[in-house]
């Protein structure tokens, strides 16, 4: 009995069988249908050989969604860091409302980012709460997700806060593992809070960047929820990252093929980010 | 103790018996439909049913709506789980013909409003759906506004003229065209170009695209006045003020309080104006024509059609209830809510216009055409439509962009 579960775990079973049935079979389809020509409900279709990979780099809007999940995966991540980690050094200290401030920040995590995008969608509005402000501070209305380079703004500055909190406890739980002696240590050699932070702090929240990076990145570059509650990836295809791309691919646009064949692309450029990050982590790590 | 435990497991049984013996004889029928629960047409096909379910037994009959229901029917044509029956709004041929029951043997076939016959038969000649009503449309307006701006809207015949007009509604301080615009809403700018593209590419008896279109061989160059006008319209500030944020909720909100004057819609935005402002004057005007070499049109098309899934268990029942549905009290009932000529016509088919009337009665002579994209586009370029006509209006897209990006998708979907 013992050798059996040697070779084969029972246990595993019921994970194996729910991965194969969700996620591999899916996945080996996903590439079948990127070869054909589907329009994702017909049962007829056939098959063209490499058409939509070619396709893939010849569009624009492929290139432009490209750009964009990029922006949306990088600006976020480094936005959250930023935010998160200064967030953990400010909530680390003790002082009243410690608590209540940690949850304040942690809390957008915890509401659907369909949701969020939507709560800032009618603040939004030319009639919405954000341009009754400006008017009552003697402004005047203003379209704010009518141009690529605002609604794009509000899309990475809508992401980053509702997920900052992650960033936030993760940095947070880093600093709380780094012994004091550490920092008293330092201090007795003479180092200033800015040298304390960059000697000390940074180098020992190794373990937390590299988490919170990560997470926040495959985050951000699979971008879908807030820009299709916030600009439905519009206006035209300006907003779009390659995730809302391939949902108006597929159903607006019935090619489900090209769809198909824009999230192996998709998928792609995860894996390959995440490796490269991955090994850089490794080399820097290595170095340290 | 005992005998009451046993008692009670007994009575469990036989209740349970009875539920699933009751189960077993009544048969459920899904009818999905494209309405939201509030609108009125929902509210009436579930009165509908009712009606069936409490003469007919054995059968329970219950409308659905789904949340983003054309995915939702993509997603169920491609898994083929589909409901019993459904609404097509306006692609039972192009795109559901192939999982729908024709027709053409029902014993109300003969009754098929031969003004839409066309629209809904494919090449072949079947059909595959019930048209409660279909959509004779034209260009909404607040008469009151128009009224007020001293416009004649029976004196609009070309773009020049409706320019004219708007201008002079501009000039009383009101908005000329409500346009909705929302990227979130981009079916309302869509719904723009298939009002408008018409009378640039096709109601042109003398010269038109009709044939190109179809055949694939269409120059899209032809399509840059299309996308203009809307530019014009946008730079000449005859649009909503927000008419990159824009929603549908405000169009019809804003036609009922007198802000705006024309909307390009179906009379479906009067009746939800009028359920805001009773009291307002509303109407609708024959679409103007691109030039004085051509004259006025209106859209025609589908607008509630029940079809039945040709490989459902229960098909026998759907048409059965079909039938139902297509007595003359039914299809008048809903075909009035719509503000529609009903889509059957004989005997007792008739729906009640309301203050309408006039206006449908001013029709006569005018010619109909149906929904550009329906007809002319290949399924899947309804997309391509909103999504070029709301970055042009945001200024993200050039006309020569939304022309090439037309281009493109026409010939990758054709």
């Amino acid at each position: 009995m013992e050798a059996l579960y040697k070779k084969a775990n029972i246990l595993y079973i019921p994970a194996l069988a729910l991965f194969a049935l969700f996620v591999a079979y899916p996945f080996v389809d996903g590439i079948r249908i990127a070869f054909t020509n589907w329009n994702g409900f017909s049962r007829r279709f056939s098959y063209v050989g490499l058409r939509n990979f070619v396709r893939l780099f010849k569009d624009e809007n492929v290139r432009a969604s490209f750009w964009n999940t990029l922006l949306y995966g990088f600006g976020s991540t480094f936005f959250q860091q930023v935010l998160g980690l200064s967030l953990a050094l400010f909530l680390d200290k003790k002082f009243p409302g410690r608590g209540i401030t940690r949850t304040v920040v942690y809390l957008p995590v915890l509401i659907s980012a369909v949701i969020m995008g939507y709560m800032w969608y009618y603040l939004l509005q030319y009639d919405g709460a954000l341009n009754d402000i400006v008017a009552l501070a003697g402004g005047e209305k203003r379209l704010w997700l009518s141009s690529a380079a605002s609604a794009k703004s509000f899309i990475l500055g809508v992401n980053t806060l509702q997920y900052c909190g992650i960033s936030m406890v993760i940095y947070m739980a880093g600093l709380q593992n780094i012994a004091p002696m550490y920092y008293e240590a330092a201090r007795i050699e003479g180092a200033g809070e800015w040298q304390v932070f960059r000697r000390v702090t940074v180098p020992l929240l190794y373990p937390a960047f590299v988490t919170s990076i990560t997470i926040n990145l495959i985050g951000g570059l699979k971008l879908f929820d807030i820009i299709k509650a916030l600009t439905g990836g519009g206006p035209g295809y300006t907003t779009n990252s390659l995730a809302t791309l391939i949902h108006s691919s597929y159903f607006a646009s019935q090619m489900a093929g090209f769809a198909a064949a824009n999230g192996l692309a998709l998928f792609v450029l995860i894996l390959a980010i995440t490796l490269s990050l991955q090994a850089i982590f490794r080399k820097i790590e290595v170095q340290s | 103790m005992r005998r009451s435990i046993a008692g009670l497991v007994i009575a469990l049984v036989a209740l349970g018996a009875t539920t699933a013996a009751s189960a077993q004889a009544t048969k459920r029928l899904t009818v999905a439909v494209n309405f939201s629960m509030t609108d009125s047409t929902f509210v009436a096909l579930q009165g509908l049913a009712a009606a069936y379910n409490r003469q007919t037994s054995g059968v329970s009959v219950e409308v659905v709506t789904y949340p983003r229901y054309e995915e939702a029917m993509k997603t169920k044509m491609a898994a083929n789980d589909l409901p019993d029956l459904w609404t097509t709004h306006g692609w039972s041929v192009a795109r559901y013909s192939e999982y729908l029951e024709p027709l053409n043997r029902q014993p109300w076939a003969s009754l098929v409003n031969p003004t839409i016959k066309g629209v809904i038969t494919d090449k072949a000649g079947k059909f595959f759906v019930l048209p409660f009503d279909m959509e004779v449309a034209g260009v909404a307006f607040n008469r009151g506004v128009l009224d007020q701006a001293r416009v004649d809207p029976a004196a609009i015949k070309t773009w020049d003229d409706f320019k004219a007009a708007c201008a002079r509604v501009k000039a009383i301080g009101k908005i000329p065209v409500h346009i909705g615009g929302s990227a979130q809403d981009d079916w309302t700018v869509g719904n723009f170009y298939d009002w408008t593209a018409p009378s640039f590419l096709i109601t042109n008896d003398r010269g038109n695209a009709r044939k190109t279109l179809k055949d694939g061989s269409f120059d899209w160059k032809l399509w840059a006045p299309v996308a203009r006008l809307l530019v014009d319209f946008r730079d000449a500030g005859y649009l909503n003020p927000d008419y990159t944020q824009g929603t549908w909720a405000d169009v019809s909100k804003k036609l009922a309080s007198g802000d705006v004057a024309f909307a390009f819609f179906g009379n479906y935005v009067i009746g939800e104006a009028k359920k805001q402002n009773p009291a307002g004057e509303y109407g609708f005007m024959p679409v103007p024509a691109a030039s004085t070499a051509d004259s006025p049109t209106v859209i025609t098309g589908e607008r509630v059609a029940l079809g039945v899934w040709r490989d459902g268990k229960n098909k026998k029942e759907a048409l059965k209830f079909l039938a139902f549905c297509a007595r003359p009290e039914n299809v008048s009932a809903i075909a009035t809510i719509n503000g529609n000529p009903t889509g059957l016509v004989g005997a007792g088919y008739a729906s009640d216009l309301g203050d309408l009337t006039p206006y449908f009665d001013r029709l006569k002579g005018i010619r109909g055409f149906p929904y550009f994209d329906r007809e002319y586009l290949p399924s899947g370029m309804w997309d391509s439509l909103c999504k070029t006509g709301t970055g042009l209006l945001a200024n993200t897209m050039t006309i020569d962009q939304a022309v090439s990006k037309m281009k493109s998708d026409y010939e990758s979907l054709r």
